[in-house]
This record gives structure tokens, sequence and C-alpha cells, in this order.
């Protein structure tokens, strides 16, 4: 019995030990994945505003009104003269990695998700920011573009600029043509618009 | 803060509460046959609604001690299995100790108990209350799935790992039940099917038609958040303990056990989710569930 209660004893402290210290290192990230959707472990994938243009301000459909507070580093980039793309996407989310394979295949981006770049026609003027929505320090972005503000992966964002105007577009669920989402050739064709507004202007 | 006010259409927990309560009610004679069952259903009502909470104190980083989704609608706290796949995936030791210890402290003061007193599938399992395995080639089946479970667990975490891919979540039942229906009910036409929706959903129907076949069939065989917390109920404070001096071997304890354990010689078993059921129906008070 007394060997039992020892055991017990040690047991307990040694789980408090690892409780504690698991959750001194980890809680922040365990929270941050739990206000996380992962769409593909619901298998479901929204449907969106299908793309008729680039929007200026945000559209109906979307919880907020009026100016988008783009995030400085992106505007920074679109001074410079660039279209700018964000993928939010994050470790074992499955329609981002079949989306980023797919734009991979397709000749829009080449490596890997973490640190990945525009690739062939797009590399001289699109800037690629692929983030990862649980690690990355740019990660709150992500709420400016999904219609509830809420964090929902994969979300593909493409900004542009016309004689001084910000003009976006985005959608929330893999580029697979449904649902009023892009398929790859159709984002391929606003890529391809986003840099003829902003070469125009 | 959203008031119920009995204002289903306004509120965020009328996708579960209304069938859960319809259940609870119906099964309310199986749990008020003893003053322990009584409180047991109190606590699994509580855990149900406690597991729910992100309407009052938002997504935290705590993780559940039982089988719950976290992208359940109003889930508050996080997947222990979805965790241990992150922790897999991005090779982070910091959240496979925070997993290891949350489940550990859990386990090593209340064993299985989480199982029978606080897992809302647990109570789901209660509620459609399957039969017991009857016959000889049945038991022996069953017993040899009950190590289904343990090998499930020892796999997710090398799949994991090797695909880069939640590979259970994408077909896990209990995230289809608590995360998938629910947001459809919440939103039908908002979404389309992904590729693991059919997948999902046919293990969402093969986990109710075991549970409503074998009782708490989903624990015995499937469960792997049970299977974390099983080797701890040879440790754990909280147990069944049997005074033989009173026994009278009238097999009351072993029939009435859901999780078809042999009691009482068995009251350390692995299986046992701490249900007190047994405690409730012994005639002579020779079983009792507490801390030792």
């Amino acid at each position: 019995m007394r060997r039992i209660r020892t055991l017990q004893a040690a047991g307990i402290i040694i789980a408090l030990a690892f409780f504690t210290g698991g959750w001194y290192t980890a809680y922040e990230k365990s929270a941050n994945l739990n206000e996380s959707t992962c769409l593909g472990c619901i298998a479901l994938n929204p449907i969106v505003e299908s793309f008729s243009g680039f929007w200026t301000e945000y559209p109906d459909g979307y919880s907020r009104e009026g100016t988008v507070p783009h995030p400085q580093w992106a505007v920074d980039e679109l001074n410079k003269g660039r279209v700018v793309m964000l993928f939010f996407w994050y470790h074992g989310c499955e329609p981002c990695s079949r989306q980023w394979n797919d734009m991979s295949r397709a000749g829009i981006v080449n490596g890997s998700e973490g640190s990945g770049k525009m690739a062939g026609v797009y590399a001289e003027n699109v800037t690629l920011f692929t983030i990862d929505i649980i690690n990355s320090e740019r990660k709150d972005a992500i709420k400016i573009y999904t219609p509830k503000g809420d964090i929902g992966t994969p979300t593909t964002a493409i900004l542009t600029m016309k004689n001084g105007s910000i003009m976006w577009y985005a959608f929330q669920g893999p580029a697979d043509g449904s649902g009023g989402r892009p398929s790859i050739e159709t984002l391929e064709n606003i890529l391809d618009d986003a840099v003829k507004i902003r070469g125009d202007s | 803060m959203p008031v119920c006010n009995f204002n289903c259409a306004a509120c965020p927990m009328a996708y579960m509460c209304i069938p859960m309560t319809i259940g609870a009610v119906v099964v309310w004679k199986r749990y008020a046959s003893s003053p322990m069952q009584k409180k047991r259903f109190a606590s699994q009502l509580s855990f149900l609604f406690l597991a729910n909470t992100a309407f009052l104190v938002g997504s935290t980083g705590f993780i559940y001690t039982f089988f719950y989704c976290w992208e359940a609608p109003l889930a508050a706290m996080a997947c222990p299995i979805g965790i241990l796949e992150h922790a897999a995936i991005e090779h982070s030791l910091t959240l496979l100790i925070y997993l290891g210890g949350t489940i550990a402290l859990v386990s090593m003061i209340f064993g299985r108990a989480a199982c029978g007193w606080a897992c809302p599938i647990g109570f789901m399992q209660d509620i459609l209350g399957g039969k017991k395995a009857k016959n000889e080639k049945r038991k022996k089946l069953d017993k040899k799935m009950r190590y289904l479970k343990y090998v499930i667990l020892l796999v997710i975490a090398p799949v994991s790992y090797i695909t880069g891919t939640m590979a259970y979540t994408n077909i896990c039942p209990v995230g289809g039940l608590t995360a998938t229906i629910p947001a459809l009910i919440l939103d039908p036409h908002g979404y389309t099917f992904g590729t693991y929706f059919i997948p999902k959903m046919t293990f969402v129907v093969g986990m109710i038609v075991l549970a409503s076949l074998l009782s708490r069939g989903w624990c015995r065989h499937l469960c792997p958040v049970g299977a974390m917390m099983a080797p701890f109920n040879k440790v754990s404070i909280l147990q069944l303990k049997v005074d033989f001096d009173k026994c009278i071997h009238c097999g009351k304890c072993e029939a009435i056990c859901p999780m078809d354990i042999k009691m009482p010689e068995d009251n350390k078993s692995m299986e046992c989710v701490r249900c007190g059921k047994c405690v409730s129906v012994c005639p002579v008070n020779a079983i009792t569930l507490g801390f030792r």
C-alpha cells in the first residue's frame, strides 16, 4: 500500500511538472490552434463571392464596412510598384497543401508553403507572403480578409493598386473552382488582371 | 453574452442542446436509479455545457481531457488528438509535453473517470444505450477489438509525422458529429463539401451504429483518448474498491457494467470508465468508488 502511495505521489508530481512546463511554453500556441478554423478538418469549404472585379472597400457579405485596413508591410510592397499575394496556411491543413501544390504545378509559385516565392512571369511583378497563421508574426492579417473576421485556412488575397487606391480580392477555402472560389486558371487570370492594373497606373 | 430566454433561433447551443436534452429526458429513468447516477447525469450535462463555453470565455489554450472537437462552433478548449497531430507535424516537443502533462495529471487523479463522467461522446453513448456482448463468440471478438484503440493511438503520431497531414482528424467521426454537422446546421447554404466529407460522415454513421449496437462501443474499441488514459486506471487515486468479505458473488455488478469488465475481480481494469453503475447496483454495498 505504501509503495502504491509513493508511486501515486511521484506520478502526480511528474504529471504536474509536465503540465506546468507545457502550459508555460505551449499554452499560447494551443490557444492559436484552437482559435483557428481548419476547413480541411471539418471537410467543408466556404461558399464565397466569386471574382467579378477587384474591390476597393469591404463588399456585401463581409461583417465590416468601409475602408480596409491593409497591413503596412503589404502596402509598402504595393508602393514599390508590385502586386501582393497573401497566402494564409498552416501545417497539416490539407486544402492548403492541395492549393499550394496546384499553384506549384501551374507555375504560379515554387518552393514550399513555408518559404515559397512567386514563379515564372509572376516573379517579376508579384510579391508573395506565405503566412503561417499559428506561428507567423503577420498571422493577424488574415482577420482583415475573411468575411467574418475569423481565422480559416486556406485564405488567399490579391492586392493591387490603381492611382494610389488599393484594390483587392480575397477568398477562403481552396482554389478549386467550386462554391464561387476561383479555379487555378481563374486565379492566374486574376493575377494577370492585378499585374495589368498595377502596370497601367 | 447570449441569454437563453427559450429563444432557440438565437441560441448558439440550440443545435446541440435540443437533441441532447430530448435524449437525456428519454433516458432519465436509467440515471434515476441511484444518487450516484443522478450525480453522474448532472456531471455529464455540466461538462457538455462547459465544453461549449467559447461564447463566454472564447477559445482558450487548455486541452480537453476527453474527446471533443475544437472545430465545434462553441468549443472552448483544444482537441487532445489534434494537439498530438500538430506536435508530430511541427515536431513540437512543448505541445507534446503539454498534452502529456494534461492527460497524465487528470488521469493520475481520476483514472478514466472523464470517459464516464465528463465526455460528451460517452454521454451520447449512454443515451444510445447499446447492448452488452452476449454470446461467447461476440465476447471473444469484443476482447480482441479492445486493442484496436491502442493501435490507433500509436499510429496517429507517426502517420502525421510522415505525411505532414492531420490524418486522423481528416476522417474523425467526433469532429464530423460535433463540428461538421453543426456547421452545416448553422449555415446550410454556406459550404461546399471537402475531400474528406464522405469518409468523415461514413465514420460518423459507423460510430453511432457501433454505439447503438454495443454499449460504449466507441469507448471500448476505437477511442484514442480513452486509450491515452486507460493505463492510469492501474495507479490512479480514484479507484473502485471491493470488499470481498461483504461480496456475495451475485454477479449484478458484472451484469450491469457497460464496459463488460469481469467484476468484482477486475476492479482495476484499464477499461473501467468509473461510471459507478456497479456501485449503485451492489445489494450489499461491497463496491465503493473513492479516492485511495
